[in-house]
């Protein structure tokens, strides 16, 4: 009796895992002995592209796109009117052609013709219109909404106070008109942002919600699946308007751990990876898999910030610039990072048309520190309370600011460092609560606006990006006065002018730019990591134009 | 063959004998039991999400701000705070979020936009399947190795497989983990590194196996299983193992077990026949702990292996205060716990008849 029991147990348990098994593929089980000799590793790799990402997606919704993980997926669906280069400059993309009238106000775009969504459905003006009222529709409930406020009776509408939105028209079924509130130079840039994706109307209303995890868009590759935290994968879009892909499958991996995506790599099943910090050493030692490597310093900063509406910082930018004398950034470059990183010496990065190449930064300059703290009234560190240095849970995070505590306790300034995670994290800063703190930014679109007026003007003093709440009444009219200029060598003399303040003024303590270092399988051709990404999302390199070598 | 083992068990395993004379009524005591013990979960229910939903509260850190990443502007903040709830007294959500509950709508992921009961389905089903290999391989290897060391104890193997339980206990997972990727999945290359399936196409790789559907299905699925089926074994195998060991030495000592020999049964046989079913009560417990523990998700081995199950689900739900997941997560949690503790009571039954529920 009691054998029975456990041999009906033992059964029920087999037929349970027999009932989970997959079925095989019926449809061409019967012609193996043909198709068998003919496939090789090489067809197999130029079906597909398995692409890590080191966390799960969120939405691929572009109204609710907020993270570069998502985004990386998105960017492969959606087309925007207008998009980046891989050098960073803006070039047509769902538009053909576009006008900017001589006051900078008005925004003309001639769409192309025969480009239809994934469901079949034609895109035109009035889809444009739709996605980007959407944006500002209070049911849509966007965290991206203020993108839009440059666009005339935008705001009104989130409101409730317009019936549409005054500054977006449609001239014909192939034109948009969209008309600025003020003039603002690097509005084509915002445009370029995936949040600007072209979505159909028809299938948004059908299921809003549900829209995010069925996206259709127009772009190179179309949905196929989403298995939440484990991938994404998507099909070559056959009827694309640009360049077709290659790649018939492109499959996002959701792998959290950066071990498991490089020993994933190494084991040849991802196209690329990124390189965890702590094997950095051992890739650079290892010719073959160094001889993999490509990306450049890209940008994004790793920077600390100071809160400069709080004492002791506040009105004191002795102290700050003796600090940013007082740490060997060329030290945390070399032994944490072995040289994947570059020394910031500018705010704004280098990738777009301006750049302040000549500047020197800080180096590292411990004698001058020791003068500077004095002179802000703290010689040696003396009635200098202890400063708490607010950072993230990343290990390689910690080991930098370990390396920063150090230099900073020879010139006799105590830091203690506390680690939260990036939720308290963003509390904590945002609210102004902590003096000293990460401070990290991936830029947006290549234009020193996202730099300069995002992370320093007043008007974003805190929550908006002005993190150290810093202000200057001229640096504020300089930054301005750029957003309206549309001559770019003025507006370039006016970022110079800007930048030398905030540099001088020392909101931050500089540290270095991360490089968009990324292995990439030997065979992968036509890759283009641009300074715009970040890896392994590489959410800017053009995917559809990847072909295999061998 | 079986008459002789029985007639030679009747006079030795007499606790077991009682089970034959199960009294009338019986049937419906044990269901009111069932019945009773499922009851009392919907309290213990209540109190765990009502804990854990006033330490959400508390702790710090706003769902909002992390959702809005770059770009924060307080009026859409704020918004997006009434639509999710957010705004409200914290006794009006926990209400809310019972109401809900009450009609079986777990609802929505913050982060995600997609329903819990939804997001999360998989994932259990993920952890549970990986749980299944994991224990298998624990109490078949666990148990062999207990009733080994328990036989010939104080002997070699005794010491060799009691040193290697001690190992399994103490190797930090993660470690183990690695570990078993860099020498069967890179430098072997027979197993993949991670991930819980063949991310490539089927039809494809059926190709390539040549239409052998056992070839194919361990490419495809099974291959999968290896590695962090066993890391995730380690652990309970070796507290099985050490279990096993010191349960069936105790019943050993007892005189029935020397009748048994006496009577000149094979040493074998009076091991696995006689000591081992009275030895069972403990290690069922521990089987059953061990299993509920894993069901709830094991955060290193899924992280290690990018399998997507409910313990990184839940890591990430905290990590982002994504509440409706992180709410949704330990209420099946708790549930797991209740329903496999009452089976563990249960088992105890089938094993040993002389526990009677009611």
């Amino acid at each position: 009796m009691r054998r029975f029991n456990l041999s009906t147990l033992i059964s029920v348990i087999a037929l349970l895992a027999m009932a989970g098994c997959p079925k095989p593929p019926t449809g061409n089980t019967g012609n193996t002995g043909n198709t068998n000799t003919g496939s090789t590793d090489g067809e197999k790799r130029a079906r597909n592209y398995n692409f890590p990402l080191p966390a799960d997606v969120k939405s691929l919704d572009p109204a609710h796109i907020t993270d570069t993980v998502s985004d990386s997926v998105a960017q492969r669906l959606f087309n925007r009117l207008v998009k980046f280069d891989t050098d960073g400059s803006v070039e047509p993309d769902l538009a053909e052609s576009y006008e900017i009238s001589d006051d900078g106000l008005v925004y003309t775009f001639h769409l192309r013709s025969g480009v239809k969504f994934h469901n079949g459905e034609d895109l035109n003006a009035d889809d444009v219109i739709y996605s980007y009222t959407r944006l500002v529709d209070p049911g849509t409930n966007s965290e991206r909404a203020n993108l839009m406020f440059y666009v005339t009776g935008a705001a009104d509408y989130l409101n409730g106070k317009a019936e549409s939105v005054a500054g977006l028209q449609e001239l014909d079924e192939r034109t948009v008109q969209i008309n600025l509130s003020a003039p603002y130079a690097p509005f084509l840039n915002v445009l370029c942002m995936t949040t600007f994706g072209v979505v159909p109307g028809s299938e948004v209303t059908r299921d809003e919600k549900g829209f995010g995890a069925n996206p259709v868009g127009t772009g190179p590759f179309v949905f196929e699946s989403w298995t939440p935290d484990e991938r994404v994968v998507l099909k070559a879009n056959r009827t694309y308007f640009g360049q077709v892909p290659e790649i018939e499958t492109l499959t996002f991996r959701i792998i959290n751990d950066e071990n498991t995506r490089f020993e994933n790599f190494r084991n040849g099943t991802l196209e690329h990876c990124d390189i965890p910090p702590s094997k950095i050493k051992t890739v650079t030692d290892d010719p073959k898999l160094s001889g993999l490597i490509s990306g450049e310093p890209a940008m994004d900063m790793y920077a600390y910030g100071f809160n400069c509406d709080a004492a002791p910082f506040k009105g004191n930018a002795a102290l700050r610039q003796a600090l940013n004398y007082a740490v060997d950034k060329q030290n945390i470059i070399d032994n944490i990072w072995s040289g994947l990183v570059t020394a910031q010496n500018t705010i704004v990065p280098a990738g777009m048309f301006y750049h302040y190449d000549g500047s020197t930064g800080y180096p590292y300059d411990p004698k001058k520190a020791e003068e500077l703290l004095a002179q802000a009234g703290y010689p040696k560190g003396e009635g200098l309370p202890p400063l708490t240095l607010n950072i993230d849970l990343q290990p390689t995070n910690k080991l930098v600011a370990e390396a920063v505590q150090e230099d900073l306790s020879r010139i006799g300034v105590t830091v203690n460092i506390e680690t939260t995670d990036w939720g308290p994290f963003l509390d904590k800063v945002y609210a102004g609560n902590s003096l000293f703190f990460q401070n990290t930014w991936l830029g947006d679109y290549p234009d020193p606006d996202n730099w300069l007026y995002q992370l320093l003007h007043s008007e974003n003093f805190g929550d908006a990006g002005n993190i150290a709440r810093w202000s200057n009444p001229q640096f504020d009219r300089l930054v301005k006065e750029a957003q309206v200029e549309p001559d770019q060598l003025k507006r370039s003399d006016l970022y110079r002018q800007a930048e030398e303040i905030a540099l001088s003024e020392a909101p931050w303590l500089l540290l270095f730019w991360k490089n968009s270092s990324t292995l990439v399988q030997p065979y992968v051709q036509g890759l283009t990591i641009t300074k715009m990404d970040r890896t392994p999302q590489l959410n800017n390199a053009p995917i559809e134009e990847v072909t295999y070598s061998d | 063959m079986s008459e002789t083992a029985n007639s030679g068990q009747e006079p030795a395993a007499a606790p077991v004998d009682a089970g034959k004379r199960r009294r009338a009524g019986e049937g419906s005591a044990f269901w009111a039991y069932v019945l009773k013990r499922l009851g009392a979960a919907l309290p213990v229910l209540i109190g765990v999400t009502f804990i854990c939903f006033a330490i959400l509260s508390a702790a710090p850190g706003d769902p909002v701000r992390i959702l809005m990443g770059q770009h924060y502007d307080e009026e859409i903040a704020s918004e997006l705070r009434v639509s999710l709830g957010l705004d409200r007294p914290f006794l009006v959500q926990y209400g809310m979020f019972l109401g809900r509950v009450s009609h079986g709508d777990l609802g929505r992921s913050y982060v995600k936009n997609l329903p819990v009961a939804e997001y999360l389905a998989p994932k259990f089903g993920n952890t549970m399947q990986l749980t299944l290999v994991a224990m298998f391989i624990a109490i078949v290897f666990g148990v062999s190795a207990g009733i080994i060391s328990a036989a010939w104890n104080r002997s070699f193997w005794d010491y060799a497989l009691m040193l290697l339980a001690v190992a399994g206990i103490s190797l930090p997972v993660f470690w183990l983990g690695m570990l078993l990727q860099l020498l069967f999945a890179n430098h072997l290359g027979w197993l993949p590194v991670s991930d819980m399936s063949y991310s490539g196409n089927p039809e494809v790789l059926w190709n390539d196996v040549g239409g052998s559907y056992i070839a194919w299905l361990w490419h495809m699925s099974i291959k999968y299983y290896v590695l962090p089926g066993f890391t995730l074994a380690t652990v309970p195998m070796a507290i099985i193992a050490r279990l096993t060991r010191s349960s069936m030495l105790e019943v050993m000592k007892l005189d029935y077990i020397r009748q048994a020999r006496a009577k000149g049964l094979a040493y074998p046989r009076v091991v696995v026949t006689h000591a081992l079913r009275n030895a069972l009560i403990p290690i069922i417990t521990v089987v059953g702990n061990n299993f509920a523990v894993l069901l709830t998700g094991a955060v290193l081995t899924e992280t290690v292996f990018a399998w997507p199950g409910m313990g990184r689900a839940m890591v990430e739900a905290i990590n982002q205060l994504d509440y409706p997941v992180v709410l949704g997560g330990v209420m099946i949690m708790a549930v797991v716990f209740v329903v496999v503790n009452l089976i563990v009571d249960l088992t105890y039954g089938l094993v040993d008849p002389r526990v009677r529920y009611g």
